[in-house]
């Protein structure tokens, strides 16, 4: 019990509240709606906020680009997977089942150990702030955070030392409010044979896309931001993605 | 959604390093109806994350996630298009990844080239699971999903060239790989950066290299060949032989050979706007391989050979040229083949290796002469503007004195009579040391090597020096009296109106008279420099030796005054009276008055001016001013010393002054002008390493 009192979210945004009005209160009632909704999910299944049934998983599939998983969540455990609580990102490497928390906290991002960790080379035994473009070592497991845009906490978390995520992805999307796909060095995830950006960001119904041309979902042409429902492929001009809810495996 | 609006901007329409080529091709695709033909970047890893693949119609995929053409698998997402159709990634039922590559056009001919190649087995190659047909009587080829990037994209990540390590361990699993396709008696046929990938992972490079596309080759190229279709990235690693129809293994080395180079430089050899332009320099051109060093340089020269006899033929040969490379059998099970062809090497292009005809040795030295004054007119630390002026004032004078016009008409008719003796008598066994010369070109340092130990460079220069031929001797002897003319003209006509202006004397044979002088005392300062250089070693003989050389020269100063009846002009504004010096003022004695002719002009007597000249050879150093290893070629020091020299002499034997001064200073001039120099680039190649070669290299 004490487990779980040490990873209650809320103590890290204490200091946040829904101060004022419009985009600020609003960006502040969508990310606690998605977090709500995970946290009823997982109290649904077991009862137990903490030790999780099946966890559902978002995968981005992009043409021509990657696959991602995709996480909404501001609190994210890093471990093997298996187990009664698999972490939120498992990785099948030598790894204790919760070999580290990273949280995103005000816009960067925060790594507690639970076992041996390293960022950029210096061991840590405490909650430390990741710098951007950090290379991450949990045991033989060599990871990088990139944030790749200025204006966005949305970090992208790639293993560089070739072991495989589950469900295997080439990345983890740590999504904030929006991430950007599109050709630029700034999009988090990169398609260079695109022409023009696409938004994927927190809506009130969940996650929405908007992009500077149409955009056509599951064969419908349709004008302005869209709601990105699983398993229906969004198509721009140029580019195409899909998101898929996989139960753990 | 605080973010959206800022983020959401429009984009350019074209990423900027997508070349010309691309845009071609793109048009290309355009036009052509059957499109999906026209995008070559293929395989089953991310093709399309390169620039050079970008096409904006590629990335449109028949299938999206979740579809099920085939049974058993769950197609994720695309992944690029190969020759024939889309590659996507998809997942069996049971969770296996793979690459389905979709064969839309239903020929027999690449399906029995995938069947031939189905079991084959190689690390550094994609591995083929199945060939499938769907419920609409498509063709899929079921392989091994490689998640990692191309080597297109390691490529291009590297726009100068990749780091020599990682192309070596790139290399050598592509090499690995298609000695073993070779030896299974398959060519592959469209190697190229976008077909190589790598597999994530902490081994090796080498070890996580694969190639993919092998086995529908053969439809690729020939379709290539003749349609407007043809993938401009492809053709950039298509062998000249290609145009005949040739299709042996000797084109993979060749595309081999340009992958090793676009490693190296970031670049392809033969770069073009069309299609055309780049296979026409396939054919005729020749690779820059200046950016490579050697052994690559050699590997890649052996690989890009036109003629494919000539090439390096197996890659086997390719690798052992590697460094580093212990035993070139591991790379495969199977011995090389007994029927290779003796290669030769080729270091460098063909036609850069004619030796150049002998030049003549004064024209050569005027060149040189003037390649060095020009780099010493731009290292000037001058402003550009006082430049300028310094260049239309000696313009001006030259052209006002007439100097201009004498020069050719002196020196054109003495240099075709000196060429017409050169190339009877002498040019005949002057061998060009073409040989020589070569090797201490590529000796030449890079500014990056490490420095060894230093020689003592002015011990080797002398040597060197010493070692010349009696001709070479000669020929720079008489090149520098030569030069030594030329300046003492240029500076008799400058010296000569500025000294007559206000006086008696006539400013032309003032002029032509300064300028003789100053050749007479230049040449015998030069000559006696060269024979104290070989006989003399101490200072007293070589004065002795320069006080004849000063008694003779002040005998012709006097000599062509008098023939030419030439008054010397004189100032009186120099401290020093007419007549009046040391000699007469402390001793009362007056030896050899000088006379008067004219306004501010007068004779000298021959016993003045010859112990004036005299006096002033014998004390002043001059051996320094035709010194091999002096420091600067013309010092400024040594000028301004030697007038200084010649004023002091004037107050002991008398001369009208500033004349004398502007003689003297202007035989230093004309001296250290003619005489030959060490440069600084040699002497750091000397004291960098006993390195003959050069202007003088030694003879057996």
């Amino acid at each position: 019990m004490s487990r779980a009192l040490q990873d209650r979210p809320t103590r890290w945004h204490r200091g946040l509240s829904p101060a004022g009005e419009g985009v600020g209160s609003l960006s502040w009632s969508l990310r606690r709606t998605t977090i709500g909704r995970r946290q009823a999910e997982e109290d649904t299944v077991s009862g137990n906020a903490d030790s999780g049934g099946p966890v559902r998983h978002r995968l981005l599939w992009v043409d021509g680009v990657g696959g991602f998983l995709l996480m909404l969540a501001d609190e994210l455990t890093i471990g093997q997977p298996g187990g009664d609580a698999p972490p939120d990102i498992a990785i099948l490497a030598d790894l204790s089942r919760r070999h580290a928390r990273l949280s995103r906290r005000e816009g960067s991002y925060v790594l507690t150990p639970y076992g041996p960790c390293e960022i950029d080379g210096r061991p840590i035994d405490g909650p430390t702030l990741v710098p951007d473009d950090a290379e991450i070592c949990l045991g033989s497991v060599r990871l990088r955070l990139r944030r790749p845009h200025a204006l966005s906490a949305t970090a992208l978390l790639s293993i560089e030392s070739g072991r495989r995520t589950a469900p295997a992805a080439d990345a983890v999307l740590l999504m904030a409010e929006c991430a950007v796909i599109g050709p630029g060095k700034h999009s988090h995830i990169c398609c260079p044979h695109a022409t023009d950006e696409a938004i994927l960001f927190r809506g009130a119904e969940g996650l929405r896309c908007r992009a500077g041309g149409p955009l056509t979902v599951a064969g419908r042409s349709v004008e302005g931001p869209v709601v990105v429902v699983p398993g229906e492929r969004i198509e721009g001009q140029d580019f195409a993605f899909c998101v898929e809810e996989v139960a753990e495996v | 959604m605080m973010f959206a609006a800022p983020l959401c901007r429009k984009r350019r329409s074209m990423p900027s390093n997508a070349s010309p080529a691309d845009r071609a091709a793109d048009r290309a695709a355009a036009d052509v109806a059957s499109a999906e033909d026209a995008a070559g970047q293929a395989g089953p890893a991310d093709a399309g994350r390169s620039p050079r693949g970008s096409r904006a119609k590629a990335m449109r995929f028949q299938y999206a996630t979740g579809d099920r053409p085939l049974e058993g698998y769950t197609i994720k997402r695309g992944v690029g298009r190969g020759g024939f159709g889309e590659v996507y990634f998809a997942t069996s039922d049971a969770g296996k990844e793979v690459a389905l590559k979709l064969i839309r056009r239903n020929l027999d001919v690449e399906v029995r080239g995938v069947r031939q190649c189905l079991n084959l087995k190689h690390p550094n190659l994609v591995a083929l699971y199945d060939l499938r047909t769907d419920s609409a009587d498509d063709q899929w080829v079921v392989m091994e999903y490689v998640a990692g990037e191309s080597l297109e994209d390691a490529i291009a990540r590297h726009p100068d060239g990749m780091p020599v390590e990682e192309a070596l361990q790139w290399f050598r699993g592509v090499a690995a790989g298609v000695a073993y396709l070779h030896a299974s008696g398959i060519v592959h046929r469209d190697l190229k950066p976008g077909n190589i990938y790598l597999e994530r992972g902490d081994a090796p490079i080498s070890q996580r290299v694969r190639i993919g596309d092998y086995g529908l080759s053969k439809f690729i190229s020939t379709s290539r060949r003749s349609g407007q279709t043809e993938s401009v990235g492809t053709v950039h690693y298509m062998a000249p032989e290609i145009a005949g129809g040739r299709y042996g293994r000797e084109i993979d080395s060749y595309a081999l050979g340009v992958i090793l180079y676009e490693m190296l430089t970031g670049h392809v050899p033969f770069e073009g706007e069309s299609v055309g332009e780049v296979l026409m320099k396939h054919l005729t051109a020749e690779p820059n391989l200046s950016r490579i060093a050697d052994p690559y340089r050699t590997i890649v020269a052996g690989a890009l050979a036109k003629d494919p006899e000539n090439r390096l033929s197996s890659v086997e040969e390719m690798v052992a040229l590697l460094p580093g490379e212990s035993s070139p059998a591991a790379l495969t099970p199977v011995p090389p083949p007994v029927e290779q062809e003796v290669w030769s090497p080729v270091s460098r292009p063909p036609h850069t290796d004619h030796p150049k005809p002998p030049r003549e040795p004064l024209w050569q030295y005027a060149v040189e002469l003037s390649d060095e004054a020009r780099r010493w007119w731009k290292d000037l630390p001058l402003p550009p503007l006082g430049k300028g002026l310094i260049f239309f004032a000696t313009l001006a004078m030259l052209i006002a004195s007439g100097v201009l016009f004498v020069i050719p008409v002196t020196i054109v008719p003495m240099y075709l009579g000196w060429y017409l003796f050169w190339s009877i008598f002498l040019k005949g066994d002057t061998t060009p040391p073409a040989a020589e010369a070569a090797p201490a070109q590529l000796q030449r340092p890079k500014p990056n090597r490490r420095r060894g130990p230093l020689y003592d460079w002015r011990e080797l220069a002398r040597k060197e020096r010493r070692l010349r031929s009696r001709r070479d001797k000669a020929t720079s002897l008489t090149g520098s009296l030569l030069v030594a003319a030329l300046a003492a003209i240029v500076l008799g006509a400058i010296a000569g109106p500025l000294l007559a202006g206000g006086t008696a004397a006539d400013a032309m044979s003032l002029a032509v008279w300064t300028a003789a002088v100053i050749a007479l005392g230049s040449w015998g300062v030069i000559l006696s420099g060269a024979v104290s250089e070989a006989l003399l070693e101490d200072h007293l003989p070589r004065r002795g030796l320069n006080l004849v050389v000063g008694l003779a020269a002040g005998c012709a100063a006097f000599g062509l005054a008098e023939t030419m009846g030439l008054a010397l002009p004189y100032s009186d504004d120099l401290g020093v009276e007419w007549n009046e010096v040391l000699l007469e003022e402390a001793f009362g004695l007056d030896l050899y008055p000088a006379w008067e002719r004219g306004a501010g002009a007068g004779a000298v007597p021959l016993v003045a001016s010859m112990a004036y000249f005299g006096l002033t050879f014998a004390v002043i150093r001059w051996w320094r001013s035709t010194d091999y290893l002096r420091r600067t070629r013309n010092g400024f020091f040594a000028v301004a010393a030697t007038a200084l020299a010649a004023f002091l002499a004037g107050l002991v034997t008398w001369y009208p002054q500033p004349l004398g001064m502007v003689l003297l200073a202007g035989i230093v001039c004309a001296t250290q002008t003619a005489s030959p120099w060490c440069p600084p680039s040699r002497r750091i190649q000397l004291a960098r390493g006993p390195v003959h070669g050069g202007l003088y290299h030694e003879r057996a």
